[in-house]
């Protein structure tokens, strides 16, 4: 039978086997994470890397108590938040990744997924230009699925605050597509 | 009853499961009496669903955990300074690079096109710095690995020939030490220029079938002309084959066709052809290119419904050019001889083509009476690289005729110029290993050239040449490097060829300066293409091919206030002739 999450964490100092299943439990979801939060691919690998080190050094003082998931995201939130402080000036290279790649796609109606993966694209624009506080919570709210109150205990703050922060995001979200529609 | 207002307001929690059981109750039972709010309700949560599709993040780089690992053993190794750590540590991440290796189910694809980087440098940068001092790059093709050299971070340059050998499908990666980085390769005599992000990514080519355009001969009294595109011979049981495109190479910003066919299971077949008409107006030009598997199942019939000439390519066959050609920078269209403009292509009667112009010390090639299937075949894979004030030349050698090929002869045309006149010949001695090269040097920056080869024999004291090459286009360029700014200064260096050197000019420039005719970087203009890729450092490099007429109009530096924190970003914008803009923007630095 599969290691719970907090079984593993109070393991993985003295298991490596522990520790690989934990990261690989959740590499996905740190790195989605830490994509929506700072945008740069380049940044989340990092982040995610920093963020399992942390957890191997913080694992004996993870309380049983509370929720791993929090925790975790907890962790990663302050690694995010370390490298926004750490970010200093620096020349930055030029992006070649502006034509959007369209996956192959095994579904009856290849062209349906086409339009599906290019209204996603275009959600995906407008997220990515929202500021790192409005992109975290719509992440946890709807990739990972955390209540309000869990995102609250996550990123250290008010229920109020979250709600708030959910709702201006997604208006953001809506206007800059709205504005992009009125372009085109 | 509540009111569409008050259930309005409940809605987006209502989606998120926020709300309580007895507001769950006042919602549910007024969406069943109201259809509006049950339509918005449905919105939402198809929003809520772009959202999560739009957040995930289905690509996480397997390097991510091994790096996790790595940089524990780092920070030991900081710690503890054994170098027998380091030992096990770099055995035990290429057992793991081996294993993965192995077991790596190889894909079963369809040869599509080889790549040769023939004598040129093969480069490869890497975006990170922060990594080991000694690396070991190995590259993978179907599976198999390919130890490619050991360099430091940075750039490593291989001066040897290398072959690969693409299919779709194909991955190719480079890895180091057992660890996944980022890549930025460019094989820049390969015709192909891959990103690697992440671990791996297959390799997309699109490799262009056809060329066609309009000459004043076949317009129509509105200056048009209409062409078909038929699809035919694509297997319906593939899933989706691929895309095709048309890549507007020669148009007018208002008449640029676009045309993105999706081929995919069931919809092309031979019994169901589908078909296309493109207008276009006199001199412009389109290529129809495909990327995907269909270029190993389709076959492509371009036909007119006017008087065509035979010269432009009515008919494609389904074999693909066996180099693919890049998007970006040195776009190579490959085109159908006319020809009038090339030397004879050898019908039967006369013996060998008569290049309109010669160079001084010509040999002449003059033998009568040689039948055509005694001619020397035409030499095929002809490609042309845009390089620093040159263009490269490269192709496959003829080879299995009765008499030895001597000598290549190189054909060349400028724009106006109504004849090819001689560029060069290469003369063979022995048998040739790999390609034949040929750098046609000293070239005019934004000129585009044609050119086509021939092959020759020695015959009673004379060469007897054979039938022309299909032709090909491309124009010299030079590299313009830029950094980022210095208060209202940008830093700019461009690169030129001086006495057969290359010789790199740096200078500071005000933004405005660039787009000022006659400054010191006045000839920067006339930009087809920019792609611009970390190099050692803050240099970015910005390969610059001249075909199009882009220019540089500005380079534009926003900054940004993310938690308070200013980060300036900067992109350049490009603009051409007919007024379309293209902005280039910038991404974090390598570190």
């Amino acid at each position: 039978m599969a290691m719970s999450d907090k079984e593993l964490v109070k393991r993985c100092q003295a298991d490596s086997a522990a520790f690989e299943e934990l990261v690989r439990r959740h590499r996905r979801a740190i790195f989605a994470y830490a994509m929506a939060s700072t945008g740069s691919r380049q940044d989340a690998e990092e982040i995610t890397q920093d963020v399992f080190v942390k957890i191997y050094r913080a694992a004996h003082r993870f309380d049983s108590r509370y929720s791993f998931t929090t925790w975790l995201y907890a962790i990663a939130s302050n690694t995010c938040k370390n490298k926004f402080r750490s970010r200093r000036k620096r020349t930055v290279s030029l992006d070649l990744e502006d034509t959007p790649v369209v996956p192959v796609s095994h579904e009856a109606d290849p062209l349906e997924a086409y339009r599906k993966s290019v209204e996603v694209s275009e959600v995906r624009n407008a997220i990515n230009e929202l500021p790192p506080r409005y992109r975290q919570v719509l992440y946890l709210r709807y990739v990972e699925a955390l209540s309000y109150k869990e995102i609250a205990e996550v990123l250290g703050l008010s229920l109020g605050n979250v709600e708030a922060r959910i709702f201006r995001g997604k208006e953001k979200v809506r206007q800059k597509l709205l504005k992009r529609s009125g372009k085109n | 009853m509540s009111s569409c207002q008050d259930i309005q307001g409940l809605l987006g929690r209502y989606v998120d499961h926020e709300l309580s059981a007895a507001d769950v109750n006042r919602v549910d039972s007024h969406l069943s009496v109201c259809d509006k709010c049950a339509e918005d309700l449905r919105l939402m949560e198809r929003e809520a669903e772009l959202f999560r599709e739009a957040l995930k993040a289905d690509d996480v780089p397997a390097h991510v955990g091994v790096g996790v690992w790595d940089r524990m053993r780092r920070a030991r190794l900081r710690r503890t300074n054994y170098w027998w750590y380091a030992a096990a540590a770099a055995a035990s991440v290429l057992v793991a690079l081996i294993i993965g290796v192995v077991s790596r189910p190889v894909p079963p694809v369809a040869q599509l096109a080889q790549v040769t980087t023939c004598a040129g440098p093969l480069e490869i940068r890497t975006a990170r710095r922060d990594w080991a001092p000694l690396a070991t790059y190995a590259m993978l093709r179907d599976g198999d690995r390919i130890r490619c050299g050991v360099g430091r971070p940075g750039t490593l340059i291989l001066n040897e020939t290398r072959r690969l050998d693409l299919n779709y499908d194909t991955e190719v990666a480079f890895f180091r030490s057992g660890d996944y980085g980022r890549f930025r390769m460019e094989m820049r005599h390969g015709h192909i220029r891959c990103h690697f992000p992440g671990v791996r990514q297959p390799v997309s080519i699109r490799t262009p079938v056809a060329n066609v355009w309009v000459t004043p001969e076949e317009e129509d009294a509105a200056g048009e002309a209409d062409f078909e595109m038929l699809l035919t011979g694509i297997e319906p049981e593939v899933g989706l084959l691929g895309r095709i495109h048309l890549l507007p190479t020669a148009c007018a910003a208002g008449n640029r066709p676009q045309l993105e066919i999706l081929v995919h299971k069931g919809s092309v077949s031979v019994e169901n052809a589908t078909r296309h008409t493109i207008s276009l107006k006199t001199g412009e030009r389109v290529t129809v290119a495909a990327e995907g598997p269909i270029l190993a199942a389709a076959r492509f019939d371009i036909t007119a419904r006017r008087d065509w000439r035979n010269e432009l390519a009515p008919t494609v066959a389904s074999a693909p050019d066996p180099l693919p050609v890049p998007e970006i920078p040195g776009k190579v269209a490959r085109e159908p001889v006319r020809r009038e403009n090339l030397p004879d292509t050898g019908k039967g009667v006369e013996p060998g083509p008569k290049p309109p112009e010669r160079g001084p010390g010509d040999v002449p090639r003059q033998s009568p009476h040689i039948p055509r299937h005694k001619l020397p075949p035409a030499p095929a894979g002809l490609t042309a690289t845009p390089d620093i004030h040159s263009v490269l030349l490269t192709w496959d050698p003829v080879i299995g005729t009765k008499r030895p090929i001597v000598e290549y002869g190189i054909y060349r045309r400028a724009p106006g110029d109504n004849v090819f006149g001689l560029a060069g010949r290469l003369e063979v001695q022995g048998k040739l290993k790999g390609k034949c090269m040929f750098r046609d040097d000293g070239l005019s920056i934004g000129v585009q050239y044609v050119y086509a080869v021939t092959a020759a024999y020695d015959h009673e004291g004379g060469l007897v040449e054979g039938p022309v090459s299909a032709a090909v286009t491309a124009s010299a360029g030079f590299h313009i490097y830029y950094t980022g700014y210095s208060g209202d200064l940008a830093m700019v260096a461009v690169e030129k060829m001086h006495e057969g050197k290359i010789v790199r000019h740096t200078f500071h420039v005000r933004p405005r300066d660039l787009r000022k005719a006659g400054s010191r970087t006045g000839d920067i203009g006339g930009v087809r293409d920019v792609f611009v890729e970390p190099i050692r450092g803050t240099w970015q490099r910005v390969a610059v091919d001249f075909s199009t007429g882009y220019h540089l109009v500005d380079i534009v530096t926003q900054i940004e206030h993310p938690r308070g924190i200013p980060r300036r970003r900067s992109k350049i914008i490009i603009e051409n002739e007919a007024g379309l803009r293209r902005e280039i923007p910038q991404i974090e630095p390598p570190r």
